[in-house]
């Protein structure tokens, strides 16, 4: 059963236009020139009970703005939603009480004070009874781990554990939908994934539906059962996130820092300065095919592995056979590549992104 | 009783957030005290000249020096608080403006009231201790009057929020207008710690009408001296149009609002 339910979703901002300077800056002032800006464009899509669905596309795709709409916060130029049964910024009071949301930028933890006290606060926005309430924010401590802090005030914690408390207070008059735009925007590699489980978690032990804005592949990949790609206030793509990682998240770009220099491990087999180095690998079935080097420089190493075409782990056993490695990070490709990978198959162009090609080539080889 | 329980809900948010408010500011227990003390120091200050004044010119248009102090006893505590407790209604233009109401429209309360004691100006303490203090240390009540004094403390407070969202709510439909809402309350401030005689005519229609600094100095100042219910009739009158003008125009510019992307914290 659809509890989420788009249908011809539109918003429409008007903003002030101007050139820089002085002269244009008085002669907007006297006869001011606006442009409408098409933020979310007639989108439609229902999200199912326990769904975990993720938003994703690059700054100013409308993302934010929709996760707004659903929320009640802003009022649609255009269009019908259906949250929980309510339309969201007309029974805005009502929706509040089932839903919540966490905006990665925005912190809801009063900065001077422990959490203890915003989670006290909250208590009696959401008007939750007392015993139930503590029950809860006990319950909540233990699966966040968050009981060392929970004193300290939020001004004193690192943006991992703020993040934590921010999800436990939003968890804490159990909600059934979940709103979180970009939650692991700034956390390091570990923080991430603490958050990203955590997510995880309630949504199998609560049931509760989660709607994940993202621009961190990462979050998709581990979090998602379902992915909208948006771009330009508009669907491109609705898929489950097993093909998108079949079809665009497939590449993995592996960093390297090596004890020995990287000529060590590349050959260039036509011998001229133009074609393209290429790993040497100590495993003769892997197809180099899908192994492309990147940027290679004194000790630093990048490559990008098609993992549909060559696995990552003899990958990295190959190097290390050969080289001692100190340092190493495995990332997703960034956002823009896989929205310019979903134009690309297709057959649209978006002059707005750059394409994989130029993406690849901007970074190959050594500068 | 539906009603009744909804009114009890939001008067236990309301003691919520005074509570988390004062304990965010007595996070900094040196801060918090120089600014109350700042405040009662300043308040004493002009009071001091009013007074030495009237000690020169006993009666000036009828009034006298325990009149001025009424008035400022009347006008800093509905100030002190409308601060203390609705005091994030200053902020509004600056929310409008930066997309901070998100984490209010995001929130099963009322969205005005919830903006309005999100957060408060501890030096506003000093602005009730020093009214309280000097009503009871220079002008001696008895207890009717000081019952009447206390009744008239929201009544006034009600007045100074309301005229704060009015003029922040301009913000929806005018864009950036914090600097002209803040020079309009200042004025509000000045003018209703002056005694109302000294203005006439149109000043005194204005006074009354779109800044209402008669409300909330000449009208408490008269019930304090001739207790009456017509007047008492006429400032609940004005409080009321007051309170709806505001949240009228509030909810209007709601509509209007087109949040931001600002990275922040409630503080």
């Amino acid at each position: 059963m659809s509890i989420v339910e788009v249908e011809h979703l539109a918003k429409t901002f008007r903003s002030r236009e101007r050139a820089s300077g002085i002269a244009e800056s008085m002669r907007s002032f006297a006869r001011p020139r606006y442009r409408t800006r098409e933020a979310v464009k007639d989108m439609s899509f229902s999200l199912e009970a326990g769904e975990v669905l993720a938003f994703i596309g690059p700054n100013g795709a409308g993302k934010s703005t929709t996760i707004k709409m659903l929320t009640g916060i802003l009022y649609p130029t255009s269009g019908n939603v259906r949250v929980l049964g309510f339309t969201p910024w007309q029974q805005r009071h009502q929706l509040a009480y089932q839903i919540a949301s966490v905006f990665g930028q925005k912190s809801q933890l009063w900065y001077h004070l422990p959490p203890q006290d915003t989670f006290n606060l909250l208590a009696r926005i959401y008007e939750l009874d007392m015993n139930e309430y503590r029950k809860r924010r006990d319950f909540l401590i233990d699966v966040f781990d968050i009981a060392d802090y929970i004193r300290t005030p939020a001004r004193k914690l690192s943006l991992g554990e703020r993040m934590r408390c921010e999800l436990a207070a939003t968890f804490l008059h159990k909600p059934r939908i979940v709103f979180l735009d970009e939650p692991t925007i700034g956390l390091d590699v570990i923080a991430k994934q603490r958050i990203r489980d955590l997510i995880a978690q309630l949504n199998v032990e609560e049931g509760v539906t989660i709607l994940l804005t993202s621009h961190d592949a990462g979050d998709v990949e581990q979090v998602c059962r379902r992915a909208i790609v948006i771009n330009h206030g508009e669907i491109i793509l609705d898929e489950s996130v097993a093909t998108l990682k079949s079809h665009y998240l497939k590449a993995k770009t592996i960093d390297l820092q090596l004890a020995g220099t990287v000529e060590e491990l590349l050959t260039n087999e036509a011998g001229d300065q133009q074609s393209r180095l290429k790993l040497q690998l100590s495993t003769p079935e892997l197809d180099r095919e899908g192994i492309q080097v990147l940027k290679a420089q004194g000790h630093s190493l990048r490559l990008e592995v098609d993992t549909d075409r060559c696995p990552l782990e003899p990958v990295i056993a190959s190097i290390m056979q050969q080289q001692h490695i100190l340092d190493m990070t495995i990332s997703d490709p960034p956002m823009e590549t896989i929205i310019a990978a979903i134009y690309g198959s297709q057959g649209t162009v978006d002059n707005s992104i750059p394409s994989p090609a130029a993406v690849e080539s901007a970074g190959l080889l050594a500068e | 009783m539906l009603r009744f329980k909804r009114i009890t809900a939001e008067v236990q948010l309301i003691f919520a957030y005074a509570l988390a408010n004062i304990l965010s500011a007595l996070e900094y227990r040196s801060a918090f005290i120089v600014q109350v003390i700042a405040m009662i120091a300043n308040n004493s200050l002009w009071l001091f000249f009013w007074w030495n004044y009237f000690q020169q010119f006993p009666l000036v248009n009828g009034w006298q020096g325990t009149d001025i102090v009424i008035l400022w006893a009347v006008a800093a505590s509905g100030f002190g608080v409308s601060v203390a407790i609705f005091g994030n209604a200053r902020q509004i233009p600056t929310l409008i403006m930066n997309g901070g109401l998100d984490a209010y429209l995001g929130m099963p309360r009322a969205v005005l009231l919830h903006v309005c004691i999100a957060a408060t100006d501890p030096s506003a303490w000093g602005d009730i201790i020093f009214a309280v203090g000097a009503y009871l240390l220079l002008v001696h009540p008895d207890p009717l009057h000081m019952a009447i004094f206390i009744m008239l403390i929201p009544l006034t407070a009600l007045i100074y929020t309301s005229f704060m969202v009015l003029l922040g709510s301009l913000a929806f439909f005018l864009g950036n207008t914090e600097g002209f809402a803040q020079q309009l309350f200042g004025a509000l401030i000045s003018f209703s710690t002056y005694p109302m005689d000294i203005f006439n005519g149109f000043v005194r229609v204005i006074l009354f009408t779109v800044l209402p600094a008669g409300f909330v100095s000449f009208i408490p100042l008269q019930l304090l001296h001739h207790f009456s219910w017509p007047l008492l009739g006429i400032l609940l009158g004005a409080v009321a149009i007051f309170a709806l003008g505001a949240t009228t125009l509030f909810r209007t510019g709601l509509r209007r609002y087109e949040s931001g992307n600002l990275m922040g914290a409630q503080m």
